[in-house]
């Protein structure tokens, strides 16, 4: 794999780079950051740590003084809190609106000052959504109604909508997605048997699970071509991460559903064919997005991963008793010869990418 | 200059939607959440007073530091209720092969999720009694109907837990009823605990 460091190095090597130059070259290809570069991470790293240390406060001051404080007095506490991060989010934006206009006009006057970006901006918008589902859960562990907790996340996930939209913000999205996913899970807790979780009627949390996020990530890369503000790579990777989960235990269920020998197989027989037929396709439309549309190495690792394992489980459930003890050998043969293979035709594409 | 001018006006009048949803959401919310707990001081002031009689509960599971496990008497009467309508639903629809009744038991073991009303009578001191299962029947003047939910195979009357503060569990330890303000829905919502002699559990 070669880097930009490495090139530039090369490149220094070869006396391609005069010597009073090196300097500015380092910053041109990002290996060295700039000054403005530091400031902008500390600004985005103190916004999100400060967000972060007053929920976590308000958490811990209401939890302490639970019997001390009346209701009341925590439900204002909560909604003041509401209140106070949308009037701060408001002030905030029009601040960085107006940075930007007289930006336009005068560019190179205020170049030095760091400007307020607008993902800080932002930071209070988030943590108004966080004290909305504090105030959601305060008042359902203050009266007791017996609710399903599925409810609570759904009902928030709901209000919360509309900032979340005008918010664009990588991260309100996947607060909103994360919230849904713990919806769904929970409503299949709540309505799936008693038997083992991710075993039998759990399944259809799995599958909707898996098809809630693959759509989310459908509609994430797509749109991420037109709007710069989803560019962030974290945010599908963490769907990708998800919907891959599920689809491969649903084909390893299915695995081991066929196979009588198998002591889970009565857990798993009501999966039936449909992972066998979903899978190829999720590992297709993957393989050929991540590789022709969006480049992405971490992506092609995740299928490779998920092939993997189906494999081996495959070869596991199918083949391990007929050959016996040798077997375990041969297996774990198989698993290094793989992972190996798989590891030299990812850095062939990283290669391939780079030139 | 027209240019800009046209710019910042229509970045304005995004800036303008974007406030109003901004803040009608959050108007949105604070109103339905203020409502809602106004609904619920209403139901505390003013709904039925209504106090079930708690079961015994595994001893090991009924104090668990900073809340009690709650099970009233009247689950078990609506629990044989049910599985009485459930053994004659599966005695109909089955034909009875061996394969079939093992199946049905599993079923009769575990009752479905579902929500349903009960029909309580109460006597003078509001303390309720099963009469029978809510179905659509007429009300004497001393009945209501109490809503339940079954979750996970138990039967819930508003909460299956009493929350209080860590390290006075021994105030509650003598609880003997649960005090319930019902609304005229039929939704109780558990307000206090009573010992024996209908005293409230206070904490010092």
């Amino acid at each position: 794999m070669t880097s930009n460091r490495h090139q530039l190095i090369e490149l220094i090597e070869q006396g391609a780079i005069e010597k009073d130059k090196i300097n500015a070259a380092l910053i041109i290809s990002q290996v060295q950051p700039r000054s403005n570069d530091w400031l902008n991470f500390f600004n985005q790293l103190l916004a999100w740590l400060g967000g972060l240390a007053i929920t976590f406060s308000v958490l811990f001051f209401v939890a302490f003084n639970w019997d001390e404080m009346g209701k009341f007095a925590k439900f204002a506490l909560v909604e003041l809190l509401v209140v106070l991060a949308v009037a701060a989010y408001y002030k905030l934006n029009t601040l960085t609106h107006q940075a930007s206009i007289s930006s336009d006009h005068a560019v190179s006057k205020n170049a030095q000052v760091p400007k307020l970006t607008e993902s800080v901006a932002k930071v209070p918008l988030f943590m108004a959504a966080i004290f909305f589902g504090v105030l959601l859960a305060l008042f359902g562990q203050t009266y007791q109604t017996g609710a399903d907790p599925w409810q609570l996340f759904f009902n928030w996930a709901v209000l919360i909508l509309p900032w979340v939209i005008i918010g664009r913000l990588s991260a309100l999205w996947m607060l909103w997605i994360g919230l849904i996913n713990l919806s769904i899970l929970l409503y299949y807790m709540n309505f799936g048997g008693a038997l083992g979780f991710f075993i039998n009627q759990e399944l259809n949390s799995l599958w909707v699970i898996f098809f809630f996020n693959t759509l989310a990530l459908a509609c994430w890369e797509l749109l991420s071509q037109r709007y710069t503000w989803l560019s962030a790579r974290w945010a599908p990777r963490l769907l990708a991460i998800a919907s891959g989960t599920c689809i491969t235990w649903l084909m390893i269920g299915s695995i081991l559903g066929f196979s009588d020998e198998s002591y889970l197989s009565s857990g798993f027989s009501e999966i039936g064919m449909l992972p066998v037929m979903i899978w190829p396709v999720w590992l297709i439309a993957m393989y050929l997005g991540y590789r022709k549309y969006q480049q992405d190495l971490f992506m092609l690792a995740g299928i490779l991963l998920s092939v993997n394992i189906v494999v081996i489980c495959f070869v596991i459930s199918h083949w391990l008793e007929a050959i016996g003890e040798i077997g375990f050998l041969l297996i774990s043969n198989m698993m290094i010869a793989m992972a190996a293979g798989s590891a030299i035709w990812l850095r062939k594409i990283n290669k391939e990418w780079q030139s | 200059m027209t240019n800009i001018a046209n710019l910042a006006n229509k970045t304005s009048g995004f800036k303008n939607l974007n406030t109003i949803i901004l803040v009608g959401t959050l108007v949105l919310m604070l109103g339905i959440i203020n409502w809602e707990i106004f609904q619920k001081e209403q139901q505390i002031r003013q709904g039925d007073l209504v106090y079930l009689e708690l079961a015994p509960v595994d001893p090991r599971s009924l104090m668990q530091g900073d809340y009690m496990a709650l099970r009233f008497k009247m689950s078990n009467d609506i629990r044989s209720a049910l599985k009485l309508i459930q053994e004659e639903l599966t005695q109909e629809e089955l034909v009875q092969t061996e394969q079939n009744l093992a199946e049905a038991n599993r079923e009769w073991r575990q009752l479905p999720n579902s929500d349903g009303y009960v029909v309580v009578s109460f006597d003078s001191r509001n303390i309720a009694s099963y009469k029978a299962l809510y179905n659509q029947q007429d009300l004497a003047a001393n009945e209501m109907k109490l809503l339940y939910r079954v979750r996970d195979g138990s039967i819930k009357f508003a909460t299956n837990a009493f929350f209080f503060q860590e390290g006075h569990a021994s105030i509650y330890e003598s609880a003997q009823y649960g005090e319930f303000r019902v609304n005229s829905n039929g939704e109780p919502l558990l307000t206090a605990m009573f010992d024996a002699e209908l005293n409230k559990l206070l904490k010092p």
